[in-house]
């Protein structure tokens, strides 16, 4: 595990993960990227432990640092309203916000993708404004619909698939998280814009992409 | 007509498998493969194949197939009894197949998942670059699902001349009651005080209710004040997660490669084909393991494999 000191390390974590792959491809199992760290996975068959760490060491020094490497901009529709972000209230009670000053907030600003994992397609996004910080259910639910939009602590998210979760709902979004071949559409290090859409808009963009 | 196999009864819970998922991280995909991975590659070992070939793996049983191929097969893994044409067979070794043969595989006495591999393997169509089914994400085998009555599965040429073999007895695992998991203690270790670490070593755990290819939650006495959750970060396979009410996650091969849980340490591997077999209500404890113990456990498996490469060869 890679850990990466300090505030704004996205980019640096990405540009590192490119490297480690370009330069350590074959004893590679896979990396995982993250908010902070990035996971190395060996293939423990092909390098020992220390040797592996001396090549990781060297590597992370050639490490392009400060370069942006800024990835593509995705506008993301919400129709947020409590007929499918029933956890509003929840948050409103939490955060002593209305509905009104939380869709503003969660709408105003760009997010960047800090990870994928969870579920296939599924994109970590941060950081939250501090004002929209909500804690987790206390137990998870067993089913969300695809789409939903949803807060976490410092987090926000769209569920890709149906799935379990734990997290605030807020919103959904019509568009879907994966492309035919089952690609994600977010990438690590990818920007993030929602916008807020009626009903009629929603209702609209599911039929498009059913 | 090509090679296949029908499937009479699917079983309770089967699904096709080769060794896994990997390289995919980066979309999100978890690895999938054998949960018993030991037992996955002796299976195919047997039929000459390589250990990655994709085989059936056989939760709890009750699996009945019919041959349309002469080939040869064999099962490994959990201690279970396997009749073809009514007639009783050895698990751990290869077993000759005609044309129209039915196998049954019945429910396990002990341990609880079953390989069962094909000369040539399994012909199944790569997703993202691997047959593993995980049906968490529905990828994978078919659809991404268990087996269902009247799947027909493609099997690949038999190749000439293939010495039939058995496993040696002392080779096979011992399905223990109880087992002792050796844990690698990892940079998040020191998050724990000595204290909890001491009572985490001490406390003994049994298998509850929730036990999946995703993870096993364990059932005991909570350890006392476990650290906050941490910024979410990549997981590894065996990685024990400490949930906030102070029990412990251990995180198997359909594991979400993201987790904000403080790890306490990972189990090793080879321990985890022991965990797998292991059934509710069954206890475990962790006990501590050295990176140098790690690895020369490691090397060994790499040349019980190496050794039953070359007695296929």
């Amino acid at each position: 595990m890679v850990y990466f000191p300090g505030e704004g390390v996205l980019d640096w974590i990405v540009a590192a993960d490119v490297h480690i792959r370009e330069r350590l491809g074959k004893i590679l199992q896979d990396t995982i990227p993250s908010y902070r760290s990035l996971l190395v996975i060996y293939h423990a068959d092909k390098i020992g432990h220390t040797q592996m760490l001396a090549e990781l060491r060297q590597c992370l020094e050639g490490v392009p640092q400060g370069e942006s490497v800024l990835g593509k901009l995705v506008k993301l529709p919400v129709y947020y309203s409590a007929e499918v972000g029933i956890d509003l209230q929840r948050i409103a009670d939490h955060t002593g916000l209305d509905v009104e000053q939380i869709v503003e907030l969660h709408q105003g600003r760009e997010y960047r993708v800090h990870a994928l994992g969870f579920a296939p397609g599924f994109a970590y996004l941060g950081k939250l404004e501090s004002a929209l910080h909500t804690p987790r259910l206390e137990s998870p639910r067993k089913t969300l619909a695809a789409g939903s939009v949803a807060i976490a602590d410092d987090q926000t998210a769209v569920y890709p698939s149906v799935s379990p979760g734990g997290w605030n709902l807020l919103g959904n979004c019509p568009l879907p998280m994966l492309t035919a071949e089952r690609m994600p559409l977010l990438r690590v290090g990818d920007r993030v814009r929602f916008y807020s859409i009626g009903r009629a808009e929603f209702r609209r963009m599911q039929k498009q992409y059913a | 007509m090509k090679n296949s196999l029908d499937v009479i009864n699917p079983g309770t819970h089967t699904l096709i498998q080769d060794a896994g998922r990997y390289g995919k991280h980066q979309l999100g995909l978890t690895t999938g493969g054998p949960m018993d991975a030991r037992s996955h590659s002796l299976a195919n070992l047997l039929c000459h194949n390589p250990i990655s070939a994709s085989a059936l793996e056989v939760t709890l049983g009750n699996l009945e197939i019919e041959f349309h191929a002469d080939t040869w097969v064999a099962v490994t893994g959990a201690d279970n009894q396997i009749n073809i044409n009514g007639l009783p067979q050895a698990l751990w070794q290869t077993l000759p197949i005609r044309f129209g043969d039915r196998l049954v595989l019945g429910f396990p006495h002990r341990g609880c998942r079953n390989y069962l591999a094909v000369a040539g393997g399994l012909i199944v169509e790569e997703v993202f670059g691997s047959t593993a089914t995980v049906v968490r994400e529905g990828i994978g085998g078919l659809d991404g699902r268990t087996l269902q009555q009247g799947d027909q599965l493609l099997l690949g040429n038999r190749p000439e001349g293939l010495k039939p073999f058995s496993i040696a007895a002392s080779d096979r695992p011992t399905l223990p009651e109880q087992a002792e998991l050796r844990l690698l203690q990892t940079c998040q270790t020191e998050q724990f005080t000595a204290g909890v670490r001491e009572q985490f070593f001490t406390n003994t755990y049994s298998l509850g209710t929730r036990m999946d290819r995703m993870g096993y939650f364990l059932e005991g006495t909570p350890l006392d004040s476990p650290p906050d959750g941490i910024v979410s970060e990549g997981t590894c396979l065996g990685a024990v997660q400490i949930t906030p009410d102070g029990l412990p996650i251990i995180l198997m091969r359909d594991r979400p490669t993201i987790g904000g849980y403080s790890k306490i340490g990972t189990v090793l591997s080879c321990d985890l084909d022991v965990l797998v077999q292991m059934t509710a209500g069954q206890r475990v404890r962790f006990v501590p393991t050295s990176l140098t113990e790690a690895q020369s456990l490691l090397a060994t498996r790499r040349r019980e494999l190496r050794r039953y490469t070359q007695a296929a060869s």
